[in-house]
């Protein structure tokens, strides 16, 4: 019967194409020894370590090295550079390079590449993020090829932190810009491993580079593959496609049956938090942002929109080393009374705080593109609403939100960086960064107190000074809080049992500076 | 047949052109900053300082007028110049060349398999006696058609590539491999299927039977029986030609979906095609790469439509003939009067 020949033949075709997929497909990468293969979601656009504002993706941390570094403490040891002077004035610092240093391509890397490097992001401001990082450098000199002074017109405490920026090659970069898009996929640095091959969408490979100043790195080869769909990584994370890959929190749990992985679990210095626009009457009474930060339940939110990959949070220096747990900040419906009683408020018939018959009455927005934070938003919400506070949630477009910064009454954001406490706090809450002075401190908010700490704190080298002024701005901040602190993400990574070296650092931005001590891994 | 072929390429010639102003307008008017969206991915999502903005628009060229920058635009585009990726600044036609013949590739295999898988499920089900295999077809096509594009996609992940662990889950190849034929098959298979399967399978299929079914006692097949026609011969030439018509037809306009299909299918599939370039575009507001992306999308649909409209020609002589337009409602099937 020719019917059943076409059903029988359509089967056969079907079949026949899957059975020649079969041949060549599926087995897993080699367990152990051999290449190490890492899924993750985010492709930069480019591997430019320069464009890259303290978030580097895996492959740009393993190129690139800059004069200094990050040990486990995110404290900043040497680099390429072997040692450094200030001067007293704290002016000048004078950098030594090692001996011997060379780019990938073989070429001598000298302080003529540290001054190109400087001038190269000071000279594209805009186009480059971290040239805020540049702007006190008057000039940079180089006496001789292993030593790079940079005279300064001010004294910038967070200097040596910056410098710890990937170095760019001068004879790869000169008379380009530094947005060049041929440098940013091909990139030369003289880090422990040596880009081999990009494929945009597919994934970068990378072998140990011998002449690295610490040796060659043990693994024999490292693979970053690109796979941005959540589930694919994960399926092929389970068989064996990739060795490890980053995780989202509600992965965790399935990754830790197997017996083969293993799941680091690091802390970031990623916060999310309320902030509150001070260009808004309602938030002017200090007692009320008080009462807010007592009625989040932290707790809950680590357990229900974090998966329990987050802790509390209660500043923005929770995760730094200069933290003092000045704020108090916990879960205490009593206190909520007891703070907005005093304050003149009293609860009306809805069980909301009123005061000369106005409600504490505001939007609480985000952007709603962005799912884990509007998850953020709405337990925020109900929570604030519970204890009295008359909370209307509406996430919006992020581009609505962009252009509103000014207009909007609270917003759920998202900040922090686990390196230096200066960039982390000075922009968003120092009140010369002011939103309608084009700076980062989008609430508007304004404290004597926090301005004098924070200047205090940038303007010194001297541990105990900057640890004595960053305690005087904890405090500030706790008393008069420009924020209401939710909390700190979790990062999670899985990895083969058999990879040893991975080390728990406080790392930023989705998780990015896994990789900071790759050059240390190895199979067992 | 000449006349029709020509003025089918003009009236294509004409969208394409109309397609890129309407293209540049709507991203214009589209709300938000392609500057800010820079600045922010640089800054892994941190909000950028509104100075900062307003330097690198200017820089970017993006505060002069809109005629200014769409003459701008033309006069590259007609030089294969599309401009610069806002981000990464690599050249667009670079990207472009890149991407469009995996995208081109995945789609195409993509049609292959639809059109075997819904003719052959159509057929079977519209020439079938045993009712229990046309009801299983019925019910699996119903199914699918319920299904959506990337649910049917990670189910076939998991039972292929996790599961039955037969097939590679993405990529062209294992890293560091070298693409060859013999290991693109393995890794075709799953995205192919899963774009074949995920849009629009269910319809295809039914539109098969039932475009055949109706014919089985239409007067031309009952006629060429009554001569004694062999069934083979009756089944081939009266009734399969005829009634593909409408799946045809449908198919043409259906190339769109499937494109728009092969966006999200290459995001889970991580196949480097232009919809991946798309969508990343689309999310950093990189509006030189998106205005090329949906140029080359829109010429890509306007040629399937173009190819559609020759099938149907070519299956039902009447259209041939007369150069009427096939996509019309029915495509000329019911209203036999020649």
């Amino acid at each position: 019967m020719h019917k059943s020949a076409l059903v029988i033949g359509s089967v056969v075709t079907a079949t026949g194409l899957l059975a020649t997929a079969c041949g060549s497909a599926g087995d897993p990468s080699g367990t152990t020894g051999g290449t190490f293969t890492y899924a993750i979601g985010d492709e930069p656009e480019t591997l430019n370590p320069a464009l890259q504002d303290e978030h580097t993706d895996p492959v740009t941390e393993m190129v690139f090295r800059g004069l200094t570094r990050h040990d486990a403490q995110n404290k900043v040891v040497p680099g390429l550079a072997e040692s450094w002077q200030v001067s007293k004035d704290e002016r000048r610092y004078t950098f030594t390079l090692r001996s011997g240093l060379t780019w990938h391509d073989g070429k001598p890397l000298t302080s003529r590449d540290v001054k190109f490097t400087i001038e190269a992001v000071k000279a594209a401001s805009a186009d480059a993020p971290l040239s805020r990082n540049f702007t006190a450098v008057e000039s940079v000199e180089t006496p001789d090829d292993r030593t790079a002074t940079l005279k300064l017109s001010r004294p910038f405490s967070p200097l040596l932190d910056a410098v710890s920026m990937g170095l760019l090659p001068e004879h790869a970069l000169k008379g380009k810009e530094l947005t060049d898009a041929g440098f940013g996929r091909h990139p030369i640095g003289s880090g422990p491993f040596k880009l081999t091959a990009y494929k945009p969408g597919q994934y970068s490979e990378l072998e140990p580079f011998g002449g690295y100043y610490e040796g060659r790195p043990k693994l024999p080869g490292v693979v970053i593959k690109y796979v941005s769909d959540d589930t694919a990584r994960l399926i092929q994370l389970e068989n064996g496609e990739v060795d490890g890959a980053h995780l989202q929190p509600q992965q965790v749990g399935r990754v830790t049956g197997d017996d083969r992985l293993r799941v680091e679990t690091y802390p970031t210095a990623d916060y999310r938090a309320l902030m509150f626009n001070f260009k808004k009457p309602v938030f002017a009474d200090k007692d009320v942002r008080l009462a807010m930060n007592y009625a989040l339940d932290r707790d809950a939110f680590v357990k229900s929109v974090l998966l329990g990959q987050g802790s509390p949070a209660t500043g923005p220096l929770d995760e730094s080393p200069y933290k003092t747990g000045a704020a108090p900040f916990t879960h205490d419906p009593a206190k909520v009374d007891a703070l907005m009683g005093p304050a003149g408020y009293a609860k009306n018939a809805q069980g909301l705080w009123e005061k000369d018959g106005k409600t504490v009455r505001f939007e609480l927005t985000t952007f709603a593109e962005d799912s884990a934070r509007v998850a953020i938003l709405n337990v925020a919400a109900t929570q604030l609403k519970q204890r009295g506070f008359d909370v209307v949630p509406n996430p919006r477009p992020a581009d609505w939100v962009r252009k509103h910064w000014g207009d909007l009454d609270a917003m759920v954001v998202g900040w922090g960086t686990p390196y230096d406490a200066d960039s982390s706090v000075y922009g968003p809450f120092h009140s010369s960064q002011a939103l309608d002075k084009g700076g980062s401190n989008y609430g508007t908010y304004a404290n004597p107190d926090v301005d004098k700490a924070l200047d205090r704190a940038r303007g010194t080298s001297d541990p105990a000074v900057r640890k004595a002024a960053y305690a005087d701005f904890q405090k500030a901040l706790a008393a008069d809080p420009p924020f209401a602190w939710v909390a700190y993400l979790l990062t999670d990574n899985a990895v083969p049992k058999a990879l040893k070296g991975p080390e728990r650092r406080t790392l930023g931005h989705h998780g990015y500076g896994f990789f900071w001590n790759a050059e240390k891994w190895s199979w067992s | 047949m000449k006349r029709f072929l020509l003025l089918r390429a003009a009236t294509a010639l004409a969208v394409v052109v109309a397609l890129s102003a309407l293209c540049f307008a709507l991203l214009d008017l589209a709300p938000g900053s392609p500057a800010a969206s820079i600045l922010e991915a640089r800054s892994g999502g941190r909000p950028a300082a509104p100075t900062d903005v307003a330097r690198l628009e200017h820089r970017m060229g993006l505060d002069d007028p809109l005629p200014v920058r769409y003459g701008r635009w033309v006069s590259g585009a007609v030089r294969g110049d599309f401009g610069a990726s806002y981000g990464s600044g690599r050249p667009v036609a670079e990207t472009l060349a890149d991407t469009a013949p995996w995208t081109l590739l995945l789609t195409g295999v993509a049609v292959l398999f639809s059109v075997v898988g819904a003719v052959g499920a159509g057929l079977a089900a519209a020439l079938t006696r045993r009712a229990w295999l046309r009801r299983s077809i019925e019910t699996g096509l119903f199914a699918l058609g319920g299904m959506p594009g990337f649910v049917t996609a990670l189910l076939l992940l998991w039972i292929f590539a996790a599961w039955l662990r037969w097939l590679p889950s993405g990529g062209l190849a294992r890293p560091g491999e070298p693409v060859t034929a013999a290991v693109l098959v393995p890794h075709l298979v799953l995205p192919a299927l899963a774009l074949a399967f995920g849009h629009h399978f269910g319809t295809y299929a039914r539109l098969v039977q039932t475009g055949v079914a109706r014919l089985r006692t239409a007067p031309h097949v009952e006629n060429a029986r009554a001569r004694g026609l062999r069934r083979r011969t009756v089944t081939a030439r009266h009734l399969v030609r005829l009634g593909l018509v409408p799946f045809a037809a449908r198919l043409g306009v259906g190339v769109g979906t499937l494109i728009a299909g092969a966006y999200a299918t290459e995001m889970i599939f991580s196949w480097p095609g232009v919809g991946r370039e798309a969508i990343l575009a689309a999310r950093q507001q990189d509006y030189a790469v998106l205005t090329a992306v949906v140029l080359v999308t829109g010429v890509i649909v306007v040629l399937a439509n173009l190819l559609g409209d020759l099938a149907v020609a070519w299956l039902d002589p009447r259209v041939r003939l007369s150069g009427r337009d096939p996509a019309a409602p029915n495509g000329g099937m019911d209203r036999a009067h020649h």
